[in-house]
């Protein structure tokens, strides 16, 4: 590490006076949060750091209320939101790197909606036009390559690719929120599975701790994890511990996914009620949620089908932790072999064949 | 959905439909929050954002990025709605005192911080006699949860600031932080010519190479934190912080040269500095980076000019 000279350090410290003005106008503590997410665009953040590089006051804020790395919570560096993403050099760098893996990541980020890029612009430009070409010059190849799943996934999901196309195409925003917030009936967007009505918001928190000691990581910078880890998700379908960790969390009564350990997430599946928990082993996940809501996929999030546990909606209370029992460990499996479901009320229910058929305990 | 007070929030007239659909995302309804007050509080925030001749569609897009949801949420606590209380604090109550844990280092003074917090978020006081909470202030640029830490850590440094008022006054008055350029004796004076040279070199590098600079130097962060500060890579702000330093030598050393000095000379004007900087680094480096608490991060400025003085 070059060291600096001792004058440039003094000067650095000492703001001229010219820049007296801009050293004592403290922005609001929201542009603060905002410039620490990567919120801004352009021309504010570089105003926030034309007054953060004059006032160690505002620095030591914005040190003291970064997430720590353990506790990141996926919003660093660029958000989902379009419009939002600065092009920053390093992302540039790493985004050259990955226009190689892009080709296969566009099978899995296709369902997911490419319109919402975690890359960046430089990425997003760059994915579209290969996007573009690959849909333009092999739409039976692509066809092909699909996972097995239903036939009316299959079907659903061949307009949603132009659906994302387009979206991502003129990057509007006013699109992407006209289709958060009604998503087109009767077609099965995997980008974020809506079952049956409006989403009521809230209430998930209580999750977060589980999810922290549920997922053992290590947390290396999860900005350094970003680029192996988007490889591994995108070419192996069963990922290793290194991609499990930052990959789901419920928010805000929805789950979320994030397909580069974290860095941003994206809403994967909501309900008519909020979502309180989820567990996951390989490609399954389960989900459960407020007033009996239990839902289950085994193809890592691209379908989604309602469980239920009783005949008679017996099962109506929260459900609030959901536990993945592999009772055969001895034998060197490692399969689940018991889903436990427990609700706010105390109730604990419990199924042995995959959740085919649920006792309450 | 039509809005009857349309009318002022001009903004939407034409885009009553992106309005309608952000709406439907903050899920304010469930608030208690109407559309009409909806559009009043976007309205608001717009204006404070964009000079009235904008854009529509840039403004639409502006609203579109904001934290709708975590917006209503904000909103409708500041007005007192139950449910909405009931979801603050089941999503946030928990993590306040996390982030006041993280922030304080101190389990006793986390627990004040967090709650402390709280009852400002509440609005348990009052401003002319009018409960305010601060969650008024939010306005969904970022989210919920990090403009809370935002806020958490201003208020653990203005705390810590007035119980340290007299120490730290003196400690600014001493350092000439804030004041007045440090004391130097004659002797140990920099060139005039250098204090310029550098004053123009330091003014053609961006903001974000001069952020980069005073984190990592005068606040003695690490490659880490620096780089989690501007979501880069450590490797790239290790690589920035070289390229910076090493164009920073060489336009001083023009800057000298234009000034008169001979190559030598301008050379043996960094040359001397750069050694005095490497033993306050050294030390520097070797204690715990963590640069949190106030009287560290002045001790260390302390010692590197009393470091240069000696």
């Amino acid at each position: 590490m070059t060291d600096i000279p001792k004058i440039v350090y003094d000067r650095l410290r000492v703001p001229p006076p010219k820049d007296a003005a801009l050293a004592g106008t403290h922005p609001e503590m929201e542009l603060l949060t905002a410039f620490m997410e990567q919120a801004l665009w352009p021309s504010g953040r570089e105003s926030i750091l034309g007054h953060l590089v004059l006032c160690e006051e505002c620095r030591e804020i914005v040190a003291l209320a970064m997430p720590a790395a353990e506790i990141f919570d996926g919003r660093l560096p660029a958000q989902e939101q379009l419009g939002q993403a600065p092009v920053r050099e390093p992302v540039r760098e790493e985004e050259e790197d990955q226009q190689v893996s892009i080709p296969i990541a566009t099978k899995r980020n296709r369902w997911f909606g490419f319109a919402r890029p975690n890359l960046g612009w430089a990425a997003l430009a760059a994915g579209v036009a290969v996007v573009a070409s690959m849909l333009v010059l092999h739409p039976l190849q692509q066809k092909q390559t699909m996972p097995p799943t239903s036939n009316q996934t299959v079907a659903a999901n061949v307009p949603l690719a132009t659906d994302s196309q387009s979206a991502a195409k003129s990057q509007q925003l006013s699109e992407d929120s006209n289709r958060q917030a009604s998503p087109p009936k009767g077609s099965l967007p995997s980008r974020e599975r809506h079952v049956q009505g409006a989403a009521d918001t809230l209430v998930a928190d209580n999750r977060y701790p589980r999810e922290e000691s549920l997922i053992a990581r290590k947390p290396a910078s999860p900005i350094e994890k970003a680029k192996p880890a988007l490889q591994n998700d995108e070419m192996q379908a069963t990922s290793a511990s290194a991609a499990k960790a930052f990959k789901w969390k419920i928010s805000a009564g929805v789950l979320e996914r994030s397909f580069d350990s974290g860095r941003s997430w994206q809403i994967d599946l909501r309900a008519d009620h909020p979502l309180l928990c989820y567990a996951s082993h390989g490609q399954d996940i389960w989900v459960g949620g407020q007033a009996g809501t239990l839902l289950h996929s085994n193809d890592d999030g691209l379908t989604w089908a309602q469980v239920r546990a009783s005949d008679d909606d017996s099962l109506s209370a929260d459900v609030t932790r959901i536990d993945l029992r592999n009772t055969d460990v001895a034998n060197g499996s490692d399969v689940v072999t018991e889903i436990v479901v427990s609700t706010g009320t105390g109730e604990v229910w419990n199924s042995i064949d995959g959740g085919n058929t649920w006792n309450r305990q | 959905m039509p809005i009857e007070n349309s009318s002022r929030s001009t903004q939407f007239d034409s885009q009553s439909s992106t309005l309608v659909a952000l709406y439907e995302r903050s899920c304010a309804a469930l608030y208690g929050i109407s559309s009409e007050q909806f559009a009043a509080i976007v309205d608001e925030i717009v204006r404070k954002n964009f000079p009235p001749n904008a854009h529509a569609a840039e403004k639409a897009t502006f609203c579109a990025s904001l934290h709708l949801e975590e917006l209503a949420v904000a909103r409708a606590c500041a007005a007192g709605n139950e449910r909405a209380w009931q979801d603050f604090i089941s999503r946030y109550r928990q993590k306040l005192h996390r982030m006041a844990l993280h922030i304080t280092r101190d389990a006793t003074h986390a627990g004040e911080l967090a709650d402390s917090l709280f009852a400002d978020l509440y609005g348990v006081n009052l401003r002319d006699g009018v409960r305010t909470s601060k969650l008024l202030s939010y306005t969904g640029r970022g989210s919920l949860e990090g403009w809370l830490r935002t806020v958490m850590a201003q208020e653990f440094i203005n705390r810590y600031r007035k119980q340290k008022n007299t120490v730290s006054l003196e400690e600014q008055t001493d350092e000439g932080a804030q004041f007045a350029a440090p004391v130097l004796n004659s002797a140990d004076a920099p060139d005039q010519r250098l204090e310029a040279a550098t004053d123009e070199a330091l003014a053609e590098l961006s903001s974000e190479d001069r952020f980069t600079l005073a984190a990592y130097y005068l606040d003695g962060r690490t490659l880490a934190e620096v780089a989690r500060m501007l979501g880069l890579h450590e490797s790239s702000v290790s690589r920035r912080l070289d390229r910076v330093a090493t164009a920073l030598r060489r336009r001083i050393l023009a800057g000298l040269r234009a000034r008169g000095m001979s190559h030598a000379q301008a050379g043996e004007a960094l040359e001397t500095d750069v050694r005095d900087l490497r033993l306050n680094l050294r030390s520097r480096l070797t204690q715990d980076s963590d640069a949190k608490t106030f009287p560290e991060g002045k001790d260390k400025a302390r010692d590197a000019r009393d470091c240069g003085n000696g």
